[in-house]
């Protein structure tokens, strides 16, 4: 495969810098003409920015409650005031938005008629022509607004219609997610081939877990109860132990009766497991255990069915 | 290769209770799991189609939906300034005005509002700068502060709680030298000239560094989108 001479490289095309909103304009002009010749460097930069507004979330969140947010408040205000605004437009048109109604500007005169040349209109026209020509008016103004108010309902219902079949769908996925999930849960803890081990306090604590391995599918869950309340800045954390490494298996808090259940598939060869552990640790997480292990328990030698 | 850029993770993980596991998941687990990142970009879509008709009730609904992630990255850039209020007001407000010219196809909801957040804060911060003719406090912070930074949103039971989660662990398993890049590129709005004459470094290994860290965070961070790219 040969690359195209006139294309610039990858490295000299700065996509993290676009993705960043940091090119100058010169840079992202001549980007941009580049990306619409290059389909797989604008796929890239779509994901980039993705990845870039992802960071969002490592802010830590600030709610406000909304009883007391002036943001709220003044925008809801500004929207409603705008809404209406727009709304009255739309209901009562304009002369100008409406060519039957117009009022043509009067041409203009290169040289001015002389006033004995103006003859008035009334003396020329028969009164039952204007009287057609004001119903006609009338009449017009009444079928534009209709149009515009029918045209309104109209953009409604499909708004809503569409909104209602996406919320419909999301539930739909939802719902099947949440089956297969169960399905899952179920399989994982029954099957003919899940290991279970259990999990043990080292300390005077009640805590205890169990965690089931399907090894057929690699999946894994692990039960535990009686866990300590944290602090907030703390979380478990969930380690598989081989002979090797020590494996993250997952993150979690319990729930306000030590309650707490994770599900993780995982690939491990049927007698790598040496045991599991769970651990306290900071809630941003570490990615090899350094706090107080809560619950251990090690996997049987052999069938640890 | 640092060990800890060796860890190994299981997908899909999935607490019942408490909250959600935040270890990064590869791509195939992201795709097991779209349909997480589809549900949650149909309520905004479908917010934001109702927005486009100018419904009130809609910005209501998107805006408590979205205010404590959009006030909270503001605060971060801006500092605990008085003026947070205003950019929060000004994001938002612009969602409201632009919200007939968002496409779908052109990517998620998420990051249409979240990069309008960030350019609204950036510019504030840039216009105070001028105004006061000072370097300020946001941007003059040293890379001490960086592991602050990366760690600060703690594991947190709210709306898009996985997705702090996810995007937290994922930038601690960065190495700190990608990680202090990548923060100073996003939370201050520097180039990549201006955190290589910050940090002291040639431009090519900003350059380096940046790219390895992106490239890590989109595999990370692929289930929040959804990504099949």
């Amino acid at each position: 495969m040969t690359r195209d001479l006139n294309m610039p490289d990858r490295d000299d095309l700065s996509l993290e810098e676009a993705a960043l909103g940091a090119l100058s304009p010169e840079a992202q002009a001549a980007l941009e003409a580049r990306l619409a010749r290059d389909a797989d460097a604008a796929r890239e930069l779509v994901a980039l920015r993705a990845s870039v507004a992802a960071m969002a979330f490592s802010a830590q969140p600030a709610p406000v409650a909304r009883s007391v947010d002036p943001v709220r408040a003044r925008l809801l205000a500004r929207a409603s005031a705008e809404a209406a605004s727009a709304t009255r437009n739309q209901a009562m048109p304009s002369a100008s938005v409406s060519p039957a109604l117009a009022v043509s500007p009067a041409p203009p005169v290169a040289t001015p008629r002389p006033v004995a040349d103006v003859v008035p209109i009334r003396s020329r026209t028969p009164w039952i022509v204007v009287g057609a020509a004001v119903l006609a008016a009338a009449a017009s103004l009444l079928l534009v607004m209709r149009t515009q108010v029918e045209r309104s309902g109209l953009r409604d219902r499909v708004s809503t219609l569409t909104a209602s079949q996406v919320a419909a769908q999301s539930q739909l996925d939802s719902l099947t997610r949440l089956l297969s999930e169960r399905e899952q849960q179920l399989a994982s803890v029954t099957g003919p081939d899940v290991a279970v081990v259990e999990l043990a306090s080292t300390s005077a604590l009640p805590p205890s877990g169990r965690m089931f391995w399907d090894r057929a599918s690699d999946r894994w869950t692990f039960i535990a109860s009686n866990l300590p309340a944290l602090a907030p800045d703390r979380a478990f954390q969930l380690w598989l132990i081989t002979a090797n490494e020590r494996i993250l298996a997952g993150a979690f808090t319990a729930d306000a009766n030590g309650v707490a259940v994770v599900r993780a598939e995982y690939d491990l060869p049927r007698d790598a497991l040496v045991a599991v552990a769970v651990t306290e640790e900071p809630a941003s997480g570490v990615p090899q255990p350094t706090g107080d292990i809560i619950i251990v328990g090690n996997a049987p030698a052999g069938d640890t069915r | 290769m640092p060990e800890q850029e060796r860890v190994r993770e299981p997908r899909g993980m999935n607490p019942s209770h408490g909250t959600p596991a935040y270890a990064s998941v590869t791509r195939a687990a992201a795709q097991d799991l779209g349909g997480v990142a589809n549900h949650s970009d149909a309520v905004d879509v479908a917010l934001v189609m109702r927005i486009a008709d100018k419904d009130p009730d809609a910005l209501a609904d998107f805006y408590d939906r979205w205010m404590p992630t959009v006030r909270g990255l503001a605060q971060r850039i801006l500092g605990e300034a008085a003026d947070t209020d205003e950019v929060v007001e000004e994001v938002f407000w612009q969602v409201w005005q632009q919200a007939e010219r968002f496409e779908t196809a052109r990517g998620r909801v998420a990051v249409w509002l979240l990069t309008i957040a960030r350019s609204r804060s950036l510019d504030r911060v840039r216009s105070r700068q001028r105004r006061r003719n000072e370097v300020s406090d946001t941007l003059d912070d040293g890379s001490s502060r960086l592991d602050h930074m990366a760690t600060e949103a703690s594991v947190d039971p709210g709306e898009f709680a996985d997705q702090r989660a996810r995007v937290a662990a994922a930038l601690q398993l960065l190495p700190p030298d990608q990680r202090d890049v990548v923060l100073l590129a996003y939370f201050s709005g520097l180039s990549q000239a201006e955190i290589a004459e910050r940090l002291g470094l040639p431009l090519g290994t900003v350059k380096t560094r940046t790219r390895l860290a992106f490239g890590k965070l989109r595999e990370s961070l692929a289930i929040l989108w959804d990504d099949e790219s």
